[in-house]
């Protein structure tokens, strides 16, 4: 006998024909581990103010504060990608939130054929309208990071 | 028309792994279970396959055929067959006994932990019914799409939390410990949500979707999944009614007339 786990595999690549929320699972799971290793560094750069005003400055430098040139620019361009997967990762945590509440999720029912799950049914029309607020908020982060700028 | 079938084998014992190919005459009518019989009547004998009732309701045959976790029985291979090949693999995230056997024995340890039963506080009753419990349509409602489940294991096939965590209480568990804690005759939900609020509970769900998607019976998992935590979130703050079992439809008044039911033949053996 042999496992047979699909392992990471089964986060990240869903079989064919699978529905939406699979790929938002997949994305919310990217995000998060992108956060995680970003709050490492977060609290690395932060923390170092805690060893005087001169550590600080230095940290401020090594991530480019005041910088110009590629590497100011790469920074740059981190943080806006930075601001997406916040946004995503909120406004899915937000979906996943209310649904475990039981909102937008519909009744059970006797399953009538051709049967589509009344969970995925219900919750899509509230994950479309998540989805133009998150599309709102690239728009707005757009106009701030680079037009703005 | 000839379809190409390529099965993915594991025989253990000769270490043998990988996809053999089939090919095989398609006629009307003919589902991947036929045609996996068929080659395992006339070509290959040493294909391992699991089937029982051919008909959809024993959840033996679950696999995943062309990459889509299905059904092998009530699938039609016209329906699904591409450029006229079909690839027929295993349920993946359960352990592999040979070829395209699963073993569910995991499954069904975790389903006896969540005590798929109706539970009653007066034990004595239960064992000894007189009449039958009270229920109205709208409360069998509650729990009717949930307990049609087969337990074929299609839904553990497309969970992302089942494939990383074999110790995760799978879809259908968790589907079937809804289907008993909203049973109006049930009385035995706070032992029911301790076990599935535990680690590897329902709380490693994040709502995939997957299970739905893929459960051919239309049991839609998810939603009884999501209701599970909402039952486990009100019990948190307080909210969850007090539940009793439903009452008893009242006894006849003269006693269960015994004499009218007709005696068993005599035994046989
Ligand atoms: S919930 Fe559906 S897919 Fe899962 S075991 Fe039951 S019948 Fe199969
Ligand atoms: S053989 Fe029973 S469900 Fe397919």
């Amino acid at each position: 006998m042999k496992k047979n786990l699909k392992g990471f595999k089964g986060w990240f690549l869903p079989e064919k024909r699978a529905n939406f929320e699979r790929w938002l699972f997949a994305l919310h799971r990217l995000t998060g581990i992108f956060l995680i290793l970003y709050l490492c560094l977060h609290i690395f750069v932060v923390g170092s103010r805690a060893f005087g005003k001169e550590s600080w400055e230095n940290t401020m430098k090594l991530v480019g504060a005041f910088g110009k040139g590629a590497y100011a620019n790469f920074v740059h361009i981190f943080e806006f990608i930075l601001i997406l997967v916040i946004g995503f990762h909120a406004l899915n945590g937000v979906r996943l939130l209310l649904t475990e509440f039981g909102m937008f999720l519909g009744k059970p029912k006797r399953p009538e054929y051709p049967y589509v799950a009344s969970s995925l049914k219900g919750p899509r029309i509230f994950m479309y309208f998540l989805m133009i607020v998150l599309f709102v908020y690239i728009i707005f982060g757009v106009q701030e990071f680079f037009i703005l700028k | 028309m000839k379809v190409k079938f390529f099965v993915k084998r594991y025989i253990p014992d000769i270490g043998k792994e990988g996809f053999d190919e089939y090919e095989i005459e398609l006629t009307e009518g003919l589902t991947v279970l036929d045609a996996l019989l068929y080659i395992k009547e006339n070509i290959d004998q040493s294909l391992s396959v699991r089937y029982s009732c051919r008909m959809g309701i024993c959840g033996s045959c679950g696999m995943i055929i062309n990459g889509k976790p299905d059904l092998a029985c009530h699938t039609q291979v016209k329906d699904v067959v591409e450029n006229g090949i079909i690839k027929v693999e295993p349920i993946p995230n359960l352990p592999l006994v040979r070829d395209l056997v699963t073993d569910m024995s995991s499954v069904f340890a975790k389903h006896k932990k969540i005590k798929p039963f109706v539970i009653r506080k007066d034990e004595k009753e239960q064992e000894n019914p007189v009449r039958e419990y009270k229920q109205t349509p709208e409360e069998l409602l509650e729990y009717l799409q949930f307990s049609y489940c087969i337990q074929c294991g299609l839904c553990i096939s497309s969970c992302p939390v089942s494939s990383t965590d074999e110790l995760f209480f799978e879809p259908l568990i968790l589907a079937q410990a809804y289907r008993f804690c909203v049973d109006s005759r049930d009385e035995g939900i706070e032992e029911r949500l301790n076990v599935v609020s535990q680690s590897h509970g329902v709380f490693n769900c994040h709502f995939a979707g997957g299970c739905s998607n893929a459960c051919p019976k239309g049991v839609d998992p998810a939603l009884a999944i999501q209701l599970l935590k909402r039952l486990i979130l009100k019990r948190a703050i307080g909210f969850l009614k007090k539940k009793k079992g439903a009452d008893i439809v009242s006894p006849y008044p003269e006693g269960p007339n015994k004499d009218k039911i007709p005696k068993p033949p005599p035994k046989t053996v």
